[in-house]
């Protein structure tokens, strides 16, 4: 038992990934002719008209031009025809069954229990419900308050910032009078950065993130600093630094923050701010 | 008062398409009774189009000759109001589609047809819940809010990177209309009913996109499975139509569950549309992709259906 239960496990896992779909297709279109062959020919029809559009090299040249995220085009090709020919298959099998209510029921619950555990429901989904990384959080829009009275008071009608990536990332969706100096996409296009960029941010990657596996705040902080202090040619009107007291430190980051030529600004529940002076 | 906005910018784009695609689809179906189906997703489908190329024109234009978003809010919001004002005119004036709009709406009288208006509703419905109360994740590579936020801010149609402020250089030429169009789409909304980034992109156009997504399969469907169910009717076999609303409701159903479960939708652009409905990707592969089948589809059909009249 234990066995065949591992086993289906692994099948679900095999389900789980992209190839599923072929898989799906053509069991659907394999039961559809073997069961509904006069039905099938609208669905044939449908299915290689899809198929050719989704696979034909203008689509993808159109889509790889004007499109962002168009290299994953050909995954349009699952959805399209394959999601139609499963949902056509499992209609007429359902239709099969004829008028036995336990049987349709027992073939529902049935088809559900798969097509549930062989994707990834949208509630189940990773991060789904995690708030460090979905929405403006309460944290962030504090920071950006704080950052957008500054402005004011200081006459700014933009300002540089460099901070968290989550703060970075969510800035300019809160306003655009923010500029990060790094966009939330230079994990995946690096090539639109530059060196000094690229650098401080594998500095924050490295040493800044509150769930760095590096201990030693202080030396976060330092790196952080060390980053600012290397790369002067970057303007960075403000620094937005995860708290040290709030991670358990007591490394004082005002006083090295101050050497640097930056003023404290104030302070959240998780965020220190500093501004260039 | 932020939801009457919201209620307000989803009934326009829903009913107002639809009452613009009115047109086209009375002229799209047959005579023949099989084909007299309810329209009103193909209907939402042609009048969603025919609204999104009139406003293609003024943002490409925009693009092209370096104009500002206020250039496009007025032409688009001209050229807009004008096509609803011409539907509405068309709608009472030719005998033909008005014909078929009292037809659509006889269709409510029946009780089955209730049904099934209701069986629709709440498929609609559970899948707009999971929309609306899911948090989108934020830290990926799409940009949409940013570039909306950006052209709020600026007016700017292009020629500035959304994730920094920093000034591009290119702010003009193709690619930056195609890039441009849906949050230009998206802002216009926005002006015209005074909403908020977050509320359009993550309460209304979830719904819209929704909306069409569902019709744009339930259409396929309608192509696909009328097939023998046709056939029968012409050679005055079974009855076709309450058999096909039967299939359809089924199909619907069981594709409900496919995209509630993630299964349409893993790791391709549909993911989207429970996940990022805003994007560009999830409008491509969910809605354009299939509408366009649908409505190929259906002209196939009734132009394989003439046919056979003519036989």
């Amino acid at each position: 038992m234990a066995e065949f239960w591992e086993q289906m496990k692994l099948t679900l896992y095999f389900m789980r990934l992209e190839d599923k779909y072929w898989g799906l297709f053509l069991i659907g279109l394999f039961v559809l002719f073997y069961l509904r062959r006069k039905e099938t020919k609208g669905l044939l029809i449908f299915a290689c008209a899809a198929s050719l559009v989704c696979i034909c090299p203008p689509t993808a040249y159109g889509l790889s031009k004007f499109l962002p995220a168009a290299d994953e085009y050909y995954r349009l090709w699952h959805i399209v025809p394959a999601g139609v020919v499963v949902c056509v298959a499992l209609t007429l099998l359902f239709e099969l069954l004829g008028q036995d209510r336990k049987r349709q029921v027992l073939f529902a619950l049935g088809v559900f229990a798969l097509l549930f555990f062989a994707g990834e429901f949208a509630y189940t989904s990773q991060d789904a419900w995690n708030d460090d990384t979905t929405h403006l959080g309460r944290e962030e829009t504090a920071v950006y308050e704080l950052l957008l009275a500054d402005m004011q008071k200081q006459g700014m009608e933009t300002a540089y910032l460099w901070g968290p990536q989550k703060v970075m990332a969510d800035s300019r969706i809160y306003s655009v009078a923010l500029r990060p100096i790094y966009g939330k996409d230079i994990a995946s296009e690096e090539s639109d950065y530059s060196n000094e960029q690229k650098s401080m941010y594998q500095g924050y990657e490295t040493y800044a993130a509150p769930d760095s596996p590096i201990d030693n705040k202080e030396e976060q902080v330092m790196a952080i600093a060390n980053c600012l202090n290397v790369f002067p040619e970057i303007t960075c009107d403000y620094v937005v630094l995860v708290n040290p007291a709030a991670q358990g430190s007591d490394v004082d980051p005002v006083w090295i923050f101050e050497r640097l030529g930056y003023a404290y600004v104030g302070e959240t529940e998780t965020f220190q701010i500093f501004r260039r002076l | 008062m932020n939801m009457i906005r919201m209620a307000g910018a989803l009934l326009l784009l829903l009913c107002g398409s639809s009452m613009i695609g009115m047109i086209p689809a009375a002229l799209l179906c047959g005579r023949k009774e099989q084909d007299r189906h309810c329209c009103a997703g193909r209907a939402l489908l042609l009048g969603t189009g025919i609204c999104m190329l009139c406003f293609a024109l003024p943002v490409t234009v925009a693009c092209v000759r370096g104009k500002s978003f206020l250039f496009v809010f007025r032409l688009g919001g001209s050229l807009l109001a004008l096509l609803l004002a011409l539907a509405l005119c068309l709608l009472f004036f030719i005998r033909r589609v008005r014909r078929f709009c009292m037809e659509q709406l006889a269709l409510l009288r029946s009780r089955k047809w209730w049904i099934s208006f209701g069986i629709l509703a709440g498929l609609y419905a559970s899948l707009a819940i999971i929309c609306l109360l899911h948090r989108p994740l934020l830290e990926s590579r799409f940009d949409l809010p940013e570039r909306l936020s950006a052209m709020q801010g600026t007016n700017l149609m292009g020629g500035i990177n959304p994730l920094t402020g920093e000034m591009t250089g290119v702010s003009s030429g193709w690619g930056t209309a195609a890039r441009s169009f849906l949050p230009a789409w998206y802002l216009f909304l926005m002006r015209l009913f005074h909403l908020q980034v977050w509320d359009m992109l993550f309460k209304v156009a979830p719904l819209w996109l929704l909306a069409l997504c569902m019709s744009a399969y339930y259409e396929i469907g309608a192509v696909v499975l009328s097939y023998s169910a046709a056939d029968e009717a012409i050679t005055g076999g079974q009855a076709a139509p309450a058999q096909n609303r039967r299939r359809l409701l089924i199909y619907m159903a069981f594709f409900t569950i496919f995209t509630l479960c993630g299964n349409g939708a893993y790791m391709n652009p549909s993911y989207g549309l429970l996940h990022y409905a805003y994007e560009e990707t999830t409008l491509l592969g969910s809605v354009l992709l299939p509408a366009v089948f649908a409505l190929l589809l259906t002209a196939f059909r009734l132009g394989r259906s003439k046919g056979r009249q003519v036989e």
